[in-house]
């Protein structure tokens, strides 16, 4: 109880410390005013999208009822074109796969992934001996800050430019000026050469076609291009519900899951169906030509097919982390990342429930939500985030995670006829 | 045997309401007019009788003033709202049939509430949670007011020349779709002119004051209050927010408050009084 309530208080204070930064408050302001303008424009521009959202609603549900179908179909697909493929149950089970692959030594880059976060990946690679490099611009800086990701696209949300500047300057060793497109070409140079020098490339996944078995990595910067290509080997680290039926599936949500996150298009989309190869001499089939010699693909369960049963919380998994939902909701545009564990906002609740965290890490979330709605409304996939959060709490309560002043609330209703 | 058994022991029989066929009045066959003959319920709730008496004392005065005769239920019962968004839906059931058979027992034909959330749970979790429609009608005071304008039954007396905007609470918007009757009864004002807030009827932004987070992490409420009044309302430069909703208007109004603005809020109720003129035209806090 006490381990309870002291949880409750540290999240409590950190989402009170949020309130008062000034930081968060204006870099949210701007961001929500520029993701909302974005947005419209992008769906006005694509109005299909409305239609194209809902097919891939379908895809998305019909991969979550048939998951152990996808699973198997999955790998199949992926070792017919000589990947190595894996379902990891665990999180430790997904940690042994990534040791015998990695082991230690290696240099490694990786491109953003949420997925890593519930394994706290880079902890424990560095402990085995490896350094690692994140190079998403967002995730870099937040990796050299030593701090937490405040956003599923913008981790770095919260960093104004001058504190950047500061950053990179004690990197570089050398006064550098908050100025933007300085600072990136100081990270370009700096990226450029761990790429080529990197054994290990490790990226998440946005889909994963099952008939083809191919990877859908979705990127902006071009980091992940490098990652998936440059060194030697390729991991790929995905959850199940990343699986969509088939490859035109996969580039439905490419097109849902940019316009909703306010781009017209993504600059890149690499689809990675297995390590490089070519005939080209005497058609003998040779792997490892320009792009990686071996490609893993590892299918983090983690939890996720115990919430794809309950057809409340699935709607969880059918999340295609476009970020709508955060930049309309009014306790997130406050307090960024705080508003959440490994995952964020509302949806993050039932996340941190279930597959990021355990239900004592969940219970102040879910009492943070204000029930308002206005998420299920910006989300492509409509996904009814109060609804879950009210189980979540019939759930928590019923298992003795409720604050004390909640619990006296429901007593004096019970007892006295009214709460107060 | 009262009313009040004969439905107990239906409902211990088939434990529903289906079953209690001859309902006291009957939901469609009568106009408003006909029903407010009669005595009609307002349900207050307990969050405007313990904090924003001002909205009940201004409700009252709306009715005296069409000659409604009202009686008054839940100011020392709540609702059972708390109850379902803070995740004890089990203890509902019970707790619905209290109030319900209260209401019954008066045979009151009419059930008029200021709350959102107590309108929810009249119109959408009783009958759910106890498997049938009640035996009486529930208006929220939107509603009910908005029925009056059409029947052309409300008369205003005084012009409000203020430049005013309108919260959609979101219990009343999104959950329960009621957007233009506000609107209908702000503009049937003379002089009041209504602005739009960008972000409206579904769009609406949370005002911070729902989902129990004003109990849980109060400070984290008032300051989604002040943002919103600091990017959407301010902008519009009105002289005051009306909305219809105790939530809403308790946690907006501490937003002004803590930002020292000179920007009034009314609750819709109050609005009104003001409106159709009589004594004590005052605010009332």
């Amino acid at each position: 109880m006490e381990k309870i309530a002291e949880n409750w208080f540290k999240y409590k204070d950190n989402l009170y410390e949020a309130l008062d930064n000034e930081f968060i408050r204006i870099a949210l302001r701007r961001a929500i005013k520029a993701f909302r303008t974005n947005r419209d424009k992008a769906i006005q521009r694509y109005p299909e999208v409305e239609e194209k959202r809902k097919k891939l609603k379908e895809a998305k549900e019909y991969a979550l009822t048939h998951l152990n179908d996808m699973i198997k179909m999955t790998i199949e697909s992926f070792e017919a074109m000589k990947g190595h493929a894996y379902y990891a149950k665990t999180v430790n089970d997904a940690l042994k796969i990534l040791d015998e692959i990695i082991g230690s030594g290696k240099l490694i880059v990786k491109s953003k992934s949420i997925t890593s976060e519930e394994l706290d990946l880079n902890e424990h690679l560095e402990k085995q001996g490896n350094t690692i490099y994140e190079t998403d611009l967002g995730e870099f800086i937040i990796q050299n800050l030593g701090s937490k990701p405040m956003h599923i696209l913008s981790p770095a949300i919260h960093v104004p430019k001058e504190k950047v500047a500061e950053l990179f300057s004690k990197i570089v060793n050398k006064k550098l000026p908050p100025n933007i497109e300085l600072l990136v070409s100081v990270a370009r140079k700096l990226l450029r050469e761990k790429f080529f020098k990197a054994d290990i490339g490790i990226s998440g996944a946005n889909a994963v076609s099952a008939n083809t078995g191919s990877i859908f990595v979705i990127e902006n910067e071009g980091n992940a291009r490098f990652v998936t290509n440059a060194p030697p080997t390729y991991i790929a680290l995905t959850g199940i519900e990343k699986i969509v039926p088939t490859l035109m599936d996969g580039m439905l949500l490419v097109e849902v899951v940019s316009r909703y996150a306010s781009y017209y298009a993504p600059s890149f989309v690499s689809i990675i169906s297995g390590p490089s190869k070519t005939g080209d001499i005497e058609k003998v089939p040779v792997y490892g030509v320009h792009g990686p010699k071996e490609v893993h693909l590892i299918l983090l369960d983690n939890g996720r097919s115990e919430v794809a049963k309950d057809p409340i919380f699935r709607q969880a998994l059918y999340c295609i982390r476009c970020g709508a939902c955060l930049y309309e909701c009014p306790v997130y545009a406050l307090t960024a990342g705080h508003y959440g564990y490994k995952y964020f906002g509302g949806i993050g609740a039932i996340w941190t429930a279930f597959i990021a965290g355990g239900l004592e890490k969940a219970a102040p979330i879910a009492y943070t939500c204000t029930l308002c709605g206005r998420c299920v409304k910006a989300c492509p996939m409509e996904i009814d985030v109060p609804k879950m959060i009210l189980k979540l709490r019939t759930m928590l309560s019923r298992k003795g995670y409720v604050p004390n002043y909640v619990k006296t609330m429901i007593q004096n209703v019970l007892t006295t006829g009214i709460p107060y | 045997m009262t009313i009040l058994n004969i439905i107990s022991l239906k409902m211990e029989i088939n434990n529903s309401f289906l079953s209690f066929k001859q309902t006291l009045v009957s939901n469609t066959a009568y106009g408003l007019v006909k029903l407010t003959k009669n005595k009609i319920g307002y349900f207050v709730g307990c969050t405007i009788a313990k904090f924003a008496k001002n909205i009940y004392d201004a409700t009252s005065k709306v009715f005296n003033n069409l000659n409604i005769e009202f009686e008054v239920f839940g100011e020392k019962q709540c609702c059972g709202m708390p109850l379902i968004i803070s995740g004890y839906e089990e203890k509902m059931k019970e707790h619905a049939k209290t109030v319900i058979n209260n209401i019954i027992e008066k045979k009151i034909p009419l059930i008029v509430t200021s709350c959102p959330a107590c309108y929810r749970a009249f119109s959408e979790y009783y009958p759910k949670i106890l498997n049938s429609n009640l035996p009486f009608k529930t208006y929220h005071f939107t509603q009910f007011i908005h029925k009056i304008i059409k029947e052309k039954r409300l008369n205003i007396k005084k012009t409000l020349t203020m430049k005013v905007t309108y919260h959609d609470p979101c219990e009343l918007g999104r959950y329960s779709k009621i957007y233009e009757e506000p609107r209908t009864i702000i503009k049937s004002i003379p002089s009041i002119n209504l602005v739009e807030l960008e972000f409206n009827r579904e769009k609406s932004t949370c005002c911070g004051g729902g989902g129990l987070l004003k109990a849980t992490f109060p400070q984290v409420a008032v300051e989604i209050a002040k943002e919103k009044i600091e990017t959407e309302i301010i902008p519009l430069n009105v002289n005051a927010i009306i909305t219809a909703c105790p939530f809403c208007y308790l946690n907006l109004r501490d937003g002004i408050r803590e930002r020292e603005d000179s920007l009034e809020i009314y609750n819709i109720e109050e609005i009104l009084a003001l409106a159709i003129g009589g004594k004590n035209n005052g605010k009332n806090r």
